[in-house]
């Protein structure tokens, strides 16, 4: 059996007027796709209405080969998915091993079964324990044997690193998505944090709404944001409006060339990849530095505009400061701006 | 068809919210029929005196046990004074004794030669004959002495909920601890107070044993006395709507007070009341307060009773002692097994699909505030239709009669219990579900697992604690249930509580302790349990 998920044109509507809208998405074995956005963005509800908790108004779900919504309706319990929650959901009554054999047979295969993936897991030794005794890294190990043990053709992870202890947080979540990947388990995981969605993710889809406005791998979406939300909450920013006049937006780094007439506002958004500093270079620009204030990893630079009294502020790495705070020159690389058109 | 039954549980819930709404909805076809005779009857003679004595219990036993249920809460939480962690839990004991039991002891206690007749003339260096004990004033002291721990429990809760914060800003402010009491500490506690005393108004409204021995005429005994001496359904329906409406409009008055004023701990952090300690003197003073209510709710009627039944011991005949425990216990066991059963199915409808559920099982949950005499006759009506109809259909068809079926049946009684006692175990299985996150259902549900699965094998498991008491619950309230039980009961079925009562009436007070220690002793057994959590 072909191990991915395809969603096509999936909608849904809360009664409070929330809405997913015609989503699209397909997801191929091996493969981590993470939805990304803010509360209320739709994420936690599409991985609902693909487990079955709640129903799309259209659209089509298919798991594997077989459609579990649209011409036909497969029960929650029908789909083969696994899921991991924030809130771990270990059974507190079941030992760890009842916890990973609740969806097994108990034939002569229980307990071998249920100690291969122990094995898998790195928690040999644990069948007796009980979830009040463990850490939550321990925990969430154990939900992850317990839906394997389903034989799932897709895994869902509704944040479920969210509750884990930040300095182990990224071993335990590597480890579970190394384990996922050699599975061959095709994964989609929600986050509202851009950080997890970077390092674990294969595949970011940033949603807004419950519309997605963006996506691509990590480093695509960090270089060629398509939307300005998705540019902000992906990695760090320094954001402006100017409006165009013949075409080109002035900025205090140098022209921009865009395609509309006169008189549309644009949002500029730069990453500090943009700034970069060369002596003796022609296109380095003089900089009025009034103040800076060192952010560790970045300094934010404000600086006195080309015209007038204004004052810009914008974040450059800080590995470049030394040379620019006495030379006050630097280097704008416009690909690393990008433009989006004011509605 | 799947999606059909992806919510069964759903409908099932709903299903079975109808048959237990259904009775109370019936009551409500008496607001639209016309009187007949022997209602006007009652309209022009004995009407006003129901609703006016009524209304004086209900108002009299609202402020008495507010006063004694706030204040003790309020001395327990916030004092320490010698043996507070026992008067604690000590003091929700006189739950355990039905308040038609505080009658008879009392009545009896202050009758002539009683023993509070004799030590009052001793104290007070005068010949006292008998205190009358038969009138409204003996109802209103019975009340507020056994029904005040509904208050207390509730008041005390609250009290501990409240954050110190609010305390020490209060002290801060210049304000000296009376005033903190009923500046800060009472009107947060509101809503809890407020709940307790209208808890209170049900079971007094609700009464029929302490009226009926007392001679008290109030609503639940007219509803009675129309059934049962003038055989007229029509005016018991009548009276049943009257109490009905006075409880639903009670019971929107407490939400519409609730609504305007939003009462949460909203301080950033909770901390707990600093106890101050007390003076030999004001600690002695506070255990006098807390004590009075245990003497006169438990203490004094429980010794009353035990010397009762040791001076009667002789006049029992065990079998039929026996046999009427053995009644009395199946009907309470039955009962409360239909009600687990019910309100399981219920509240998991509700939480596998609110949305379908939620509406109908709160409305079945309200069945607790409708009295016992009331939902009798609300089961009786649609049993009685039944009844007629198989008999006509047994009479056209087979020349026979078959009599009254349900009626005068276990099915009828049970039924009437299911309507008054559902909310009981729907509130403490719902309390224990509650604490189970929903996210275990979700897994439980991806790993294959069926609704009725997730139930037996995840949500009844792990709230095993919260079904068990919900069952102990219901057992006791029907061992201790009078009208429903007096109006609906199988021709010579006997229960201990209506035997209790009998005697009573009949003035054989000895022989109505031992059935009546037999209830309080199961009675004792929940609070035992809830006395576990307050230590």
């Amino acid at each position: 059996m072909k191990n991915n998920l395809k969603i096509t044109n999936l909608s849904h509507k809360y009664k409070n007027g929330k809405s997913i809208n015609n989503f699209n998405l397909e997801i191929n074995s091996n493969e981590v796709v993470c939805i990304l956005g803010p509360s209320g963005s739709g994420k936690t509800t599409l991985l609902r209405l693909i487990a079955g908790f709640e129903d799309p108004i259209n659209g089509e779900i298919k798991v594997g080969n077989n459609v579990v919504f649209g011409s036909k309706y497969v029960p929650t319990e029908k789909r083969a998915i696994g899921m991991l929650f924030q809130d771990i959901a270990l059974f507190p009554h079941l030992s760890v091993k009842d916890n990973i054999g609740f969806s097994l047979t108990k034939n002569n295969k229980y307990i071998s079964t249920i100690k291969k993936l122990l094995k898998k897991i790195g928690l040999e030794g644990y069948e007796d324990r009980f979830s009040s005794s463990m850490s939550g890294g321990e925990q969430q190990r154990i939900a992850l044997a317990r839906a394997l043990a389903n034989k799932p053709n897709v895994m869902l992870l509704d944040e479920p690193f969210g509750s884990l202890d930040s300095s182990s947080k990224y071993d335990i979540a590597l480890d579970i998505i190394k384990i996922l990947k050699k599975s061959k388990t095709p994964t989609i995981m929600v986050s509202h944090d851009p950080q997890e969605a970077m390092r674990l993710a294969d595949r970011i889809i940033v949603m807004l709404d419950g519309y997605i406005i963006d996506q691509g791998t990590p480093e695509d979406l960090y270089a060629n944001s398509r939307h300005p939300f998705s540019a902000k909450l992906i990695g760090p920013t320094s954001s402006f409006i100017f409006k165009a006049r013949n075409g080109i937006l002035y900025t205090p780094f140098g022209k921009i060339n865009v395609s509309s007439s006169k008189g549309i506002s644009y949002e500029v958004i730069i990453r500090p990849e943009a700034f970069t500093f060369s002596k003796n270079s022609k296109k380095a620009f003089t900089i009025k530095i009034l103040k800076y204030k060192y952010l560790g990893l970045l300094t934010e630079l404000e600086i006195s505009a080309h015209k007038g009294n204004k004052t810009t502020k914008f974040f450059i790495f800080s590995n470049i400061l030394d040379k620019v705070l006495p030379n006050k020159k630097l280097i704008f690389n416009k690909e690393w701006a990008f433009v989006f058109p004011i509605k | 068809m799947d999606i059909f039954f992806k919510n069964s549980w759903a409908y099932a819930s709903v299903i079975l919210s109808l048959i237990v709404i259904l009775p109370i909805l019936i009551i409500f076809f008496f607001l639209f029929y016309s009187g007949n005779d022997t209602w006007m009857h009652l309209k022009e003679t004995v009407l006003a005196s129901y609703a006016i004595n009524s209304f004086i219990l209900l108002i009299f036993s609202g402020i008495g046990t507010l006063l004694l249920g706030t204040v003790t809460a309020w001395i327990v939480v916030m004092y320490i004074f010698p043996l507070k962690k026992y008067l604690e839990w000590l003091l929700v004991l006189p739950l355990a004794i039905p308040s038609y039991a505080l009658a008879y002891v009392y009545s009896d206690l202050l009758d002539y030669g009683g023993f509070l007749t004799i030590l009052f003339s001793l104290i007070m260096f005068t010949e006292i004959n008998t205190i009358n004990f038969y009138s409204i004033y003996g109802a209103i002291f019975v009340f507020i002495f056994s029904l005040y721990p509904y208050v207390y429990l509730l008041a005390r809760q609250a009290f501990i909920a409240q954050s110190g914060t609010y305390i020490e800003v209060a002290k801060v402010s210049g304000l000296n601890i009376f005033s903190v009491f009923y500046k800060v500490a009472i009107p947060l506690a509101r809503p809890a107070l407020i709940g307790g005393v209208i808890l209170v108004i049900m079971e007094t409204l609700a009464d029929f044993g302490v009226a009926d021995y007392l001679g008290i005429e109030t609503f639940t005994k007219g509803i009675y006395k129309a059934w049962f001496n003038l055989g007229d359904i029509v005016s018991a329906g009548k009276l049943s709507i009257i109490l009905l409406i006075t409880i639903s409009l009670i019971i929107s008055l407490e939400k519409i007070m609730r609504g305007k004023s939003e009462f949460t701990n909203d301080t950033r952090i909770f901390r707990n009341f600093k106890f101050k300690k007390l003076n030999k003197f004001l600690g002695i003073i506070a255990l006098i307060i807390c004590s009075i209510p245990i003497f006169i709710g438990f203490i004094i009627p429980f010794i009353t009773l035990v010397n009762w039944s040791l001076n009667s011991i002789d006049n029992v005949n065990i079998y039929n002692f026996l046999n009427l425990v053995l009644s009395s216990f199946t009907l309470a066991f039955i009962a409360s097994i239909i009600c687990i059963v019910f309100a399981i199915i219920i509240v998991y409808g509700v939480r596998t699909n609110e949305k379908i559920a939620s509406p109908f099982a709160r409305l079945a949950s309200l069945g607790y505030s409708i009295p016992g005499a009331v939902a009798a006759v609300g089961v009786l009506i649609p049993l009685a239709w039944l009844d007629n109809f198989i008999n006509g259909i047994s009479l056209m068809y087979f020349n026979t009669s078959l009599g009254l079926i349900l009626t005068g049946s276990w099915f009828a009684l049970l039924f009437a219990y299911l309507v008054r006692f559902l909310a009981l175990s729907m509130n403490s299985v719902e309390s224990s579900f509650i604490k189970i996150p929903k996210s275990l259902d979700y897994v439980a549900k991806v790993l294959g697992s069926s609704d009725s699965k997730i139930l037996t094998k995840v949500n009844a498991r792990i709230g095993f604690g919260g079904i068990s008491l919900g069952l102990l619950i219901v057992f006791v309230d029907v061992l201790k249930e009078l009208p429903a039980t007096m109006i609906l009961r199988p021709f010579g079925l006997n229960t201990l509580a209506v035997k209790a009562h009998e005697y009573a009436i009949d003035e054989r007070l000895g022989d109505a302790s031992i059935p009546l220690l037999a209830i309080i002793v199961v009675c004792l057994l929940p609070l035992f349990i809830l006395a576990k959590g307050i230590k």
